[in-house]
């Protein structure tokens, strides 16, 4: 497939996710989810400026703050993206169109990841301008160390928009794959008891994401590696290959 | 040029399609016919490369479909007019699908006149399309590429009489340029004046195939008397197979002058002697697909 892909090149990549990244936004539930998001992360910076005495007033403390809207809100675009495709049964025009179906699974994938990417830098904005107003309008003794609140709220960003499309792609129905993208995670949070507990940070992935963002890597490196493995790349390979081998059927 | 070589496709423990080889060569249009639920839309999807076959292969301009090196410049697909975004306008539609094919930015409007869609429509959501305006901008855009085989199936559901005689004339046009077609149809009479040649399927296999012309002929002699039993005498003593219609006249399996000639000698007046016609098609497709499944043309 790959030396086939090389050797006749299809329709380029590049106007591949072009056109990709023009579904993603141009549909009314998407542009809602857009403007939700940065209205939300607008309003989440509120929460360390209001409560000192909860977030560490610095970019690491705010970001924990403003990255949860991008967190929760931006995969539901990533996953409608792949999705609607099969629940309104456009796939049979998007793959007859490219009938390279991984191609096309990338380059939605690929568009998923550059709204991760603009939301990480949406939010990171936000967090500035919150810490900047509380160093100068609030007066609070504010640490401007950047560390890792930016490549770490960029990475998770980005992780998580790979889960969403992963998860899409194995499931291919817009209810299935956002509850389960929502839900599964969270219960086996609550599971997470007895002998569960000791496992649970190699299963948790909104753990591995907080560790992320506070650069708390050092000695965590295998819970992350695992439990990343587990929520992201599985589901990203799973999913590609049923996208590849499953029948189009609408 | 389009293949099929010995389809096969299963779901679970039932077979939809079974052995289904046929070839479509450039400047034809093939119809390919049969009930509701006899394998159709699942052989096309597998020559589409959208569901894999159990055995055989399918073969468009001579390679798998997803091999195809430019998809959308070789192949226009029309598989299912509801596979439209209904959020998107008619000429968003087509923009995307030039944007892919790389086609020039005028193509769009051009499509949308080609195909009859008024311009107040083009900035409609698909949404509120009818499924005849459906069907037209879904050939609009199997259109973008411009493409050398189209590929349709069922694109007569829900165009009016006027829309399918407009079809009539796009499809031999894009055949008679050299192109190759291939439609489908659960109705013979809508696709009988487009179609050079016929392949009839029944119960997931092909029960017919070949020139329209040739499947016409097979059907043989319409011939009807003012005394029937007379002409049915005539007939048996001649040794000529005949089968009784409903409505009186006979159907013969031979020549038109061979059976004037008989009649004459036996003295049989005759009120019509003709080439069994399209009208006798239809009797072929029923026999053809059987008496339990040619109920469902009716659906």
């Amino acid at each position: 497939m790959s030396t086939t892909t090389i050797t006749t090149p299809g329709l380029p990549f590049a106007r591949l996710l072009r056109v990709e990244a023009e579904k993603a936004l141009d549909t009314r539930a998407a542009r809602w989810l857009l403007i939700v998001t940065a209205l939300l992360t607008l309003a989440t910076v509120a929460l360390p400026l209001a409560l000192p005495a909860e977030f560490e007033q610095s970019p690491t403390g705010y970001t924990l703050a403003t990255a949860s809207a991008v967190m929760t809100l931006l995969p539901a675009v990533g996953i409608l993206l792949l999705t609607s495709e099969w629940t309104r049964g456009t796939i049979l025009v998007t793959f007859t169109q490219e009938p390279r179906r991984l191609r096309v699974l990338a380059a939605k994938t690929a568009a998923g990841v550059g709204l991760g990417v603009a939301g990480a830098l949406f939010a990171f904005a936000v967090t500035m301008g919150g810490v900047f107003g509380a160093d100068a309008v609030l007066g609070r003794d504010v640490s401007w160390t950047i560390g890792s609140a930016f490549g770490g709220l960029l990475a998770v960003s980005v992780l998580n928009m790979l889960m969403a499309a992963g998860f899409a792609a194995l499931l291919q129905s817009s209810a299935t794959a956002i509850i389960v993208f929502y839900v599964v995670p969270a219960i086996w949070t609550a599971f997470s008891i007895g002998v569960l507990a000791d496992v649970r940070p190699y299963v948790d992935s909104s753990q591995a994401f907080t560790w992320i963002i506070e650069g708390d890597t050092a000695g965590n490196w295998a819970p992350i590696l695992v439990s990343m493995s587990l929520w992201v790349l599985v589901p990203l390979v799973a999913g590609a290959w049923r996208v590849a081998t499953r029948d189009v059927r609408s | 040029m389009i293949e099929a070589h010995s389809l096969t496709k299963r779901f679970g423990s039932a077979t939809a399609v079974t052995d289904v080889s046929f070839a479509c060569q450039p400047g034809t249009v093939t119809g390919f016919v049969g009930p509701n639920g006899a394998g159709k839309s699942t052989t096309l999807r597998m020559i589409c490369g959208l569901a894999r076959p159990d055995e055989g292969t399918a073969l468009v301009d001579g390679v798998p479909f997803a091999e195809l090196p430019r998809p959308m410049r070789t192949v226009g697909a029309l598989l299912e007019a509801s596979a439209l975004h209904p959020g998107r306008s008619g000429l968003a539609t087509l923009k995307r699908a030039c944007t892919l094919a790389d086609m020039p930015a005028d193509r769009p409007q051009e499509l949308l006149r080609l195909v009859g869609l008024e311009p107040a429509a083009w900035n409609r959501r698909v949404g509120d399309y009818s499924l005849g305006m459906r069907q037209r901008l879904g050939i609009a855009q199997a259109l973008v590429g411009d493409p050398r085989i189209l590929i349709l199936d069922e694109p007569a559901n829900g165009l009016d009489p006027e829309g399918i005689r407009w079809m009539r004339s796009l499809l031999r046009d894009f055949a008679d340029r050299g192109g190759t077609v291939l439609l489908s149809s659960h109705l013979l009479a809508e696709v009988q004046a487009t179609v050079d040649r016929l392949v009839v399927i029944g119960g997931g296999r092909i029960v017919a195939s070949g020139a329209l012309d040739e499947l016409l002929h097979g059907t043989g002699t319409l011939v009807r008397a003012v005394d029937p039993a007379a002409l049915e005498g005539a007939l048996r003593t001649a040794g000529v197979a005949f089968t009784r219609r409903d409505d009186g006249a006979l159907s013969v399996e031979a020549g038109v002058q061979d059976i004037g000639l008989l009649a004459a000698r036996a003295g049989v007046a005759l009120t019509e002697l003709r080439q069994a016609d399209g009208g006798d098609l239809e009797d072929l497709f029923f026999t053809l697909t059987g008496g339990e499944t040619a109920l469902e043309t009716a659906a």
